[in-house]
């Protein structure tokens, strides 16, 4: 199909007038045309709506949008007010003091933040270093200056200046600035002088997200999973969505989350039925039935368990083996088909499956360098199209 | 290509330390200022000689967040070697070494050779963690220490390579049982008498052991 008539397929399908009567759009219709081909890249929109619907975030009926929308975002602000600028205000209670070891003392859930907000910052700095979005500038501002309270934080430690070092050869602290509070200025007109980096509003979704679900807290790798989410949707070609895609990453990231909660669990990690451990052994499984040989020469001769190169694979969703353009078609695959994570272990299947010659002839070493570092000569479109094939067979 | 030992090496410490950059300096001699995170463990592999004989050096280096401590675990269990490491500008990482030695030390195999180290020694203005304290941490714990800067190169060959050195003293004191594959310690396909032509060595672990 001509690439023109691809993307007319997809805003007809969202689109479509009668919707505003009929109110459901076809889901299943939707999967399948983007199961064939996925999003295409040319319309900077289509991705960044798909992927809103098929991680459930906008519902199916067209009319609830806005009400949902508005409702998301509305909490989302509000999360960051409470958790981000009341919390800041702390220590105003004479009995509280930064030594006090009360466990309820604000002081010392301040600091325990404090020690999750610098793991966080350490770890988005390092996002996608190969591309320069995440490095960027934006300029657009919430309606207040909550984000300087929190770099405030980050940059309180001596550390996280001296990080900024490293990365950009600067030292840059921003403090207490005030912004007009209606300002708006759009996050693609990057690199004013003013604003916050794409990265720290990265950090601000995770430290929310860890702060809201303190029993799994922040685990290294959910950068890597939010960052091409916040990619799409801040590259959203419509000014209105653009604007939103702070909120509407969080709101996508926790519900993907949700699906792949055990993954990023580490009392999980040994739970057979559910964790990490129990996707490895499938994925074993998933290979020996479609090619015993291969399985058998690398699993057990050469003892190149799954757990060497493919609690990666999945625990990423393959964010780190692939450059983020591939990896943006590879989540199209894998998001519209119903069972995901299921097709996910089908691509990973499809990976060693190519490699097959490489494989059957290398060592040990050369075999797990191989696994380890995915050769980027390998075009994805054969990847999904074997992964299809194990799907039907 | 032949080779007369195989050790295995883990490195271990705090999550962003350099442990990756001393690894990708050891076996590719370049430094990559801004690494991906290490999720799970990453694998590397470089010959080295020690007293004429060739060794070959398996590398795991694992992920440093506490999430992925049970995953790393596994890990220690084959290793001869650990490179523990930490940054000498962050205090902190030097405050955590007790619990990754006792976390080593339990499970792996006794006679395992730990290295201590020092990374990011290029970073002189920014130190927090003065060289002598390094020193009296190794010396009460019983391990060897250096240190080293992924950046520069400085005492990066020298960490592995004093860690091999001392694995193989071992081995010719008759400390390292050799035919226990569980110690890290594999014989090269040179010298194991069951010397099989396939999988280079991969099950070959004879019983003689002969080494001088």
């Amino acid at each position: 199909m001509a690439f023109k008539q691809r993307i007319q397929s997809f805003y007809d399908l969202i689109y479509e007038e009668r919707l505003e009567v009929v109110s459901a759009l076809d889901i299943s219709r939707l999967r399948k045309i983007c199961f064939e081909s996925g999003c295409p890249d040319d319309d900077k929109h289509i991705r960044s709506i798909v992927w809103k619907i098929l991680l459930g975030y906008l519902p199916i009926n067209r009319n609830e949008w806005n009400n949902c929308l508005q409702q998301k975002r509305q909490l989302y602000q509000e999360f960051i007010r409470d958790l981000i600028i009341e919390n800041s205000s702390i220590g105003q209670s004479q009995d509280d003091h930064p030594l006090n070891t009360d466990p309820n003392s604000h002081w010392k859930n301040y600091f325990r933040e404090n020690e999750i907000l610098q793991q966080i910052d350490k770890d988005v700095r390092r996002l996608y270093p190969d591309i320069s979005f995440f490095q960027q500038k934006i300029a657009r501002k919430f309606d207040s200056s909550d984000s300087d309270i929190l770099s405030g934080r980050m940059n309180n430690s001596a550390h996280s200046i001296d990080v900024i070092k490293d990365c950009f050869g600067m030292t840059e602290i921003r403090k207490n600035k005030v912004y007009d509070q209606n300002q708006y200025i759009d996050p693609m007109a990057a690199d004013s002088n003013d604003g916050e980096f794409h990265w720290q509003v990265v950090a601000r979704i995770l430290f929310i997200y860890a702060k809201l679900n303190p029993g799994q807290g922040y685990v290294q790798g959910m950068n890597e999973i939010i960052g091409p989410i916040y990619y799409v949707f801040s590259n959203d070609s419509k000014l209105e969505w653009r604007t939103h895609s702070e909120a509407d990453t969080f709101w996508c990231f926790t519900s993907l989350m949700s699906e792949i909660r055990d993954i990023f669990n580490k009392h999980a990690d040994s739970d057979r039925s559910s964790g990490i451990v129990s996707r490895m052994d499938r994925l074993v499984q998933i290979l020996s039935k479609e090619d015993l040989e291969l399985c058998q020469r690398i699993n057990l001769i050469q003892g190149i368990k799954p757990h060497y190169y493919a609690f990666r694979w999945i625990t990423l969703l393959l964010s780190q083996e692939f450059p983020l353009p591939d990896v943006l078609r590879l989540w199209d695959f894998m998001f519209s088909d119903e069972n995901r994570f299921d097709f996910l272990l089908k691509l990973c299947c499809s990976m060693i499956i190519i490699l097959r010659d490489q494989l059957m002839s290398g060592d040990f070493a050369n075999n797990m360098k191989l696994l380890q570092n995915f050769p980027d000569s390998i075009e994805i479109t054969f990847i999904v199209a074997r992964a299809k094939t194990i799907q039907t067979s | 290509m032949s080779y007369a030992y195989l050790f295995k090496y883990i490195i271990i410490g705090d999550t962003g330390v350099g442990k990756s950059c001393l690894l990708l300096q050891f076996t590719d001699k370049r430094f990559q200022p801004v690494h991906d995170l290490t999720i799970g463990v990453e694998f590397g592999a470089r010959m080295i000689t020690i007293q004429n004989k060739q060794i070959k050096l398996q590398i795991w280096d694992t992920a440093g967040q506490e999430a992925f401590r049970s995953i790393t675990r596994s890990y220690y269990r084959g290793a001869a070697g650990a490179l523990l490491v930490y940054d000498i500008t962050r205090r902190e990482t030097f405050n955590h070494l007790t619990t990754w030695l006792e976390d080593a030390r339990q499970h792996s195999n006794s006679s395992m050779v730990i290295m201590l180290i020092g990374n990011k020694c290029d970073l002189e203005s920014r130190r927090e963690v003065r060289r002598e304290e390094g020193e009296a941490f190794a010396r009460e714990h019983g391990l060897i220490f250096m240190e080293t800067s992924a950046k520069t190169a400085a005492n990066v060959e020298e960490a592995f390579i004093n860690t091999a050195q001392e694995i193989f003293d071992k081995i010719q004191e008759g400390v390292f049982d050799i035919n226990n594959e569980a110690n890290g310690i594999k014989i090269g396909p040179q010298l194991s008498p069951s010397n099989q032509k396939s999988s280079s060595g991969n099950q070959a672990l004879g019983t003689g052991g002969g080494c001088c």
